[in-house]
């Protein structure tokens, strides 16, 4: 006799899968068609599946308790009666025919709208931004006359107009500012006319440089968490294996290699999230007759110890001494600034947009200090502050960071590694 | 009728009723294999009913039915390869695979589909009587619903229409007793529905539903009302599913008993006996019947699982009927 | 130009039935009231008598039936006509309209279309308060399978309504009861229009007004009002709105650059939500000088009260107000 499967059959439009609940039927036994011969629940509910023939139950090959999918077999019938499709399926089919491809209703085309011109912080509506694009003006440079401040059509074509009369250019920042929303001042502290500037062309081109930068970093929320950085077991290997390493070569390295492992904190805020940078630069401040400039050593955690001594020494030097190669201020993706040498004990430094942080150093050097004993101890330490840009991390990052910075300094080890 | 007319007849209504019953239960195995989506509604034990009532139809009347279609639509002539298609979603069913077994149509053999609301082919079912009566001609309609569908306002409605304009139409109620789980004739406080039909100023009858000829006596004489222009009739066909109501229904609302004792009063089974004690079919014919039916629906389930999946395309191309820009032109 | 004649939007719209009745015996109108009694608004009047009780047909009050008898007849061979009497009652008619007569063609894989249109008067501003003063269309253009058109005068209503008559699918016509007894200048003969195709009703550059039913009359009034200030508004009538001319809005957004879109449906879902999207979606964002902005109706029920009557969906002087601040601000 024909020896046909019981399946698990599908029960409602979802199920997958069935659990055997109850054989109602023995091995053995015979059913008739219409018979209950199993429960079966899915979904929590519980089902009686029926025979749809007359036969004797063969063997059970899903006992209670078992899942089951779909269309696979629960057990094995002996019947006499032709089981109607069973066989049609045992063979590979036929694959399905290629329906006629039905070219698509042309439907109107309606193209994607792409905002014109300017960047995404500043308000204005599109045409304007289209206004702008196509007259190459810059929207930042744009009074917004319209409700929340945003730039009208008319105000783009105003900033035009004047554009096209005679005036001063302003001049371009050396270090390229990201925008930022600066704060609308409600009142100006008026400054009163006819004072001379001060410094020479370059003195001022970098001071307006500077004030830029700072203006940006202005809107920028950021904190700045202060730690004394122990220093102890690094100033001992200074004395041996490191002698003649700067501090700041250190420090460079130690904060190098902490935003190596803090990516979020070497990245860049844009707008809706944290951009990861691929490569670490530290931007290292040097104070120059004619101000602040910020040289960036690229990875300075990939090269020895010794080679970046080298290397800052080099750059200082050359910074010194005027030449100032364009390239060698790209890159950056934090910035650390040492004022230990001039005897500040801490400071927060502000952040250079777009980086993210910003380490200070004050002045290495022996500090009382209270040890685990309660006993007066002499310390090595540097009070560094850690400032952050709070939209890419928090408070807790940054003393993580912190905390990563002190176990590099405390392992001179990992640190030379 | 002659003796060959009988075995004629005979022949005919028991291929359409195994056709009905082998289909149902190709449907339910493919289901059951996980090889056809949504859920089915079976009429496995009322073959009698579509298969009586197709018996008074003539090409050029208009049937409408209800979710449980299968067995209506069978009766009138459909091909059960593109029905197996559909109901397995492919481009070459009936309705390309977008309507599935609650809207399967064969609108060229006059029907006009299965309909997946509760009486919502009544109102049309009344429409399409009215259009056959405004273009004179004598052709009927058969509103083919349950006992559910009276319980619709859609219903009402319809038997009001139809009987205000002595509507060519037949009421055919495929009394399964059951709404979904609810008992109908308990919810409707009369004894039988056709006492209803007074309600709308149009006759009734009740009859019993697996029994083919006692269909076929009743519709038909519903159907020549219609046609001789005295409007529309109630026919109440009282039946019973064997199965649960869909593929999710547990029978929890009648026992096992009641299904067993209908189940004896299997429809196929009694047929075959009536016409093998009458001698007007051998055993020998009934086997060769079965035999012939069984390799139709396997042929059936070939050409359905062979058809292509619809595109998206194709399936947006659907949604509305071309607009025909010179005929309109044309006409104005 | 063919010479012009007068009639009230309630006479185009029973000559338009008369004319399509006359050149097609296919064409029946069933509805409540439609025959003695003229039809509840008087659009009918003497139809009856022209074309008798076969195809002008009284039916009961069974809007759900009706409408499905549309369906059955449309399936076979007929074009009816089914009106409803107020646009509110097509609650009644949902399953027929929704589920049947906009889905069946799909269904049956094209085997059959529905051709049957539907007409019912929405609005408000006879005092007939919340169960009779609706305006939803919005209900209608939801749904895949329906067309609706919403004529704004008497030539589109009798222009639309043949075009309509002519569609295989099923369209809701949905006229505005407060225009019915408005006489409009009429050409001699209803122009041949398409569903789906909008007009300018009037040119400008400072904004765009697109507007439906009676807001485009309104909307015109205040275009004059608004000139005198010195605006110069551009009025759009889609006159369907299902399927949009949505070619016609966006070059007018592109000139202008500044929108109003005013409906007297219930602004939160309404229609006019569709045509904003749709404008900012597309080539015409960079165009925009303003956002778009929507003056629809109040979202309340429509109030028995005349004053909350009127408060509650857009008069002219709201558009002109309207119009004027969003060309002043921006």
């Amino acid at each position: 006799m024909p020896r046909v499967p019981l399946n698990m059959p599908k029960m409602s439009m979802t199920m997958e899968f069935g659990t055997v609940v109850e054989w109602l039927a023995e091995v053995g036994g015979t059913v008739k068609n219409g018979d209950a011969i199993v429960v079966v629940t899915t979904d929590k509910v519980d089902m009686e599946v029926e025979a749809t023939f007359d036969g004797v139950l063969e063997e059970i090959v899903a006992p209670e308790g078992a899942q089951i999918p779909v269309g696979q077999p629960m057990a094995y019938l002996q019947t006499e009666a032709e089981d109607l499709l069973g066989d049609l399926f045992d063979a590979p089919a036929a694959p399905p025919t290629e329906a006629p491809a039905v070219p698509a209703a042309p439907g109107p085309e309606v193209e994607a709208a792409s905002p014109a011109g300017g960047s995404a912080d500043v308000r204005a509506v599109p045409l304007a931004r289209r206004i702008a694009a196509e007259a190459h003006i810059d929207l930042r440079q744009v009074a917004p006359t319209g409700p929340a401040r945003t730039i009208r059509a008319r105000d783009v074509r105003e900033a035009i107009e004047r554009a096209q009369q005679p005036a001063a250019a302003p001049s371009v920042p050396a270090v390229p500012a990201p925008v930022t929303r600066v704060a609308p001042v409600a009142t100006a502290p008026v400054v009163p006319a006819g004072g001379a500037l001060l410094g020479d062309d370059r003195t001022r081109r970098i001071r307006v440089a500077t004030a830029n930068v700072m203006a940006a970093s202005a809107a920028v929320p950021q904190f700045t968490v202060f730690r004394a950085l122990d220093l102890g077991r690094l100033a001992r290997a200074r004395e041996v294996s490191l002698k003649g390493v700067s501090w700041t070569s250190i420090l460079v390295r130690a904060y190098a290699l902490v935003l190596r492992e803090f990516p979020q904190l070497n990245g860049f805020w844009v707008g809706n999230g944290v951009q990861a940078n691929q490569a670490v630069g530290v931007a290292l401040a040097v104070d120059t007759p004619r101000g602040l400039l910020a040289p960036v050593l690229a990875d300075p955690d990939r090269v020895t110890l010794r080679e970046l001594d080298r290397r800052i020494r080099e750059i200082a030097e050359a910074i010194k001494r005027g030449e100032t190669d364009p390239a060698l201020f790209s890159g950056g993706t934090g910035t650390v600034s040492n004022l230990g040498g001039m005897g500040i004990d801490r400071f927060n430094a502000l952040l250079t947009p777009p980086q993210a942080t910003a380490l200070s150093l004050g002045a290495v050097g022996r500090r009382p200090v209270v040890d685990a004993d309660g006993e007066l101890a002499v310390q090595m330490a540097c009070e560094a502050g850690l400032t952050v840009d709070h939209r890419v991390a928090d408070g807790a990052d940054a003393a993580r960071a912190l905390d990563a910075m002190q176990a590099f300094l405390a392992d001179p080890l990992l640190l030379l590694a | 009728m002659t003796v060959a007319s009988e075995t004629t007849r005979a022949t005919a209504v028991l291929t359409d009723m195994w056709r009905i019953r082998l289909f149902e239960e190709a449907v339910e195995d493919l289901y059951g294999r996980g090889m056809m989506h949504g859920t089915m509604h079976l009429s496995i034990g009322q073959e009698a009913v579509p298969v009586g009532a197709s018996l008074c139809l003539e090409d050029g009347d208009v049937i409408t039915c209800t979710h449980r279609g299968h067995g209506h639509t069978i009766a009138r002539g459909a091909d059960l390869g593109r029905m197996m298609a559909e109901l397995l979603g492919r481009e070459n069913g009936y309705c390309k695979g977008r309507g599935g077994s609650m809207h399967i149509a064969d609108v060229a053999t006059g029907n006009l589909g299965a309909n997946g609301i509760v009486a919502g082919g009544l109102p049309i079912a009344a429409g399409a009587a009215l259009s056959q009566k405004m273009r004179g001609t004598d052709r009927v309609t058969l509103c083919v619903h349950g006992d559910g569908a009276v319980g619709e306002g859609a219903w009402h409605e319809a038997m009001v229409l139809a009987s205000m304009w002595d509507l060519p139409v037949v009421f055919l109620c495929e009394n399964n007793q059951y709404g979904m789980s609810l008992p109908s004739l308990a919810a409707y406080r009369v004894e039988k529905l056709s006492d209803k039909a007074a309600g709308y100023g149009m006759p009734g009858e009740t009859v019993d539903g697996n029994d083919v000829d006692a269909v076929a006596a009743a519709v038909g004489r519903a159907v020549e009302r219609a046609r001789a222009g005295q409007g529309p009739s109630f026919v109440d066909a009282v039946t019973y599913r064997w199965r649960g109501h869909s593929k999710s229904d547990k029978n929890l609302y009648r026992s096992k008993d009641e299904i067993a004792e209908w189940r004896d009063k299997d429809p196929i089974a009694r047929y075959s006996g009536q016409v093998l004690e009458a001698g007007v079919l051998t055993a020998a014919d009934l086997d060769a019947i079965q035999a012939a039916v069984r390799q139709e629906i396997r042929d059936a389930v070939v050409f359905g699982t062979r058809g292509a999946e619809p595109t998206v395309e194709s399936m947006l191309a659907g949604v509305y009927a071309p607009v025909d820009e010179q005929g309109a032109e044309d006409r104005a | 130009m063919s010479e012009m004649r007068t009639m009230t939007y309630a006479e185009a719209v029973r000559e338009a039935m008369a004319i399509a009745m006359e050149a097609d015996e296919r064409v029946f109108l069933m509805g409540e009231d439609v025959g003695i009694y003229g039809g509840a608004f008087g659009v009918e009047n003497d139809l009856y008598e022209r074309f008798g009780t076969e195809r002008v047909r009284d039916t009961t009050i069974s809007e759900l039936g009706i409408v499905g008898m549309g369906v059955g007849a449309a399936l076979t061979g007929m074009r009816p006509i089914v009106e409803i009497q107020f646009s509110d009652f097509t609650a009644q008619a949902m399953d027929q309209i929704v589920n049947q007569a906009a889905k069946i063609h799909f269904m049956v894989g094209g085997q059959a279309s529905v051709p049957l249109v539907i007409r019912a008067p929405g609005g408000s501003g006879t005092g007939a308060a919340a169960q009779h003063s609706q305006s939803l269309e919005a209900w209608f253009a939801h749904v895949p399978g329906l067309k609706v058109v919403m004529p704004s005068n008497a030539t589109d209503a009798g222009a639309l309504l043949l075009a309509a008559l002519e569609d295989p699918n099923p369209v809701i016509v949905l006229e505005h009861k407060l225009l019915y007894k408005q006489s409009f200048a009429v050409p001699a003969t209803f122009p041949k229009a398409r569903l789906g195709e909008g007009r300018i009703e009037r040119e400008g550059s400072d904004l765009t007004i697109v507007a439906t039913s009676v807001e485009v009359q309104r909307s015109l009034e205040a275009a004059e009002q608004l000139a005198a200030q010195g605006i110069s508004a551009e009025v759009i009538d889609p006159r369907t709105i299902r399927p949009l001319d949505t070619e016609l809005i966006l070059s007018s957004v592109e000139k202008t650059g500044r929108v109003l879109l005013v409906q007297e449906a219930v602004k939160f879902g309404g229609f006019m939500s569709e045509v904003s999207a749709t404008i900012t979606e597309s080539r015409a964002f960079g165009a925009l000088q303003a956002p778009v902005r929507r003056l629809c109706g109040l979202d309340t029920p429509i109030p028995y009260n005349p004053k909350l009557e009127r408060a509650s969906v857009p008069q002219v002087d709201d558009i002109v107000r309207e119009a004027a601040a969003l060309v002043r601000e921006w």
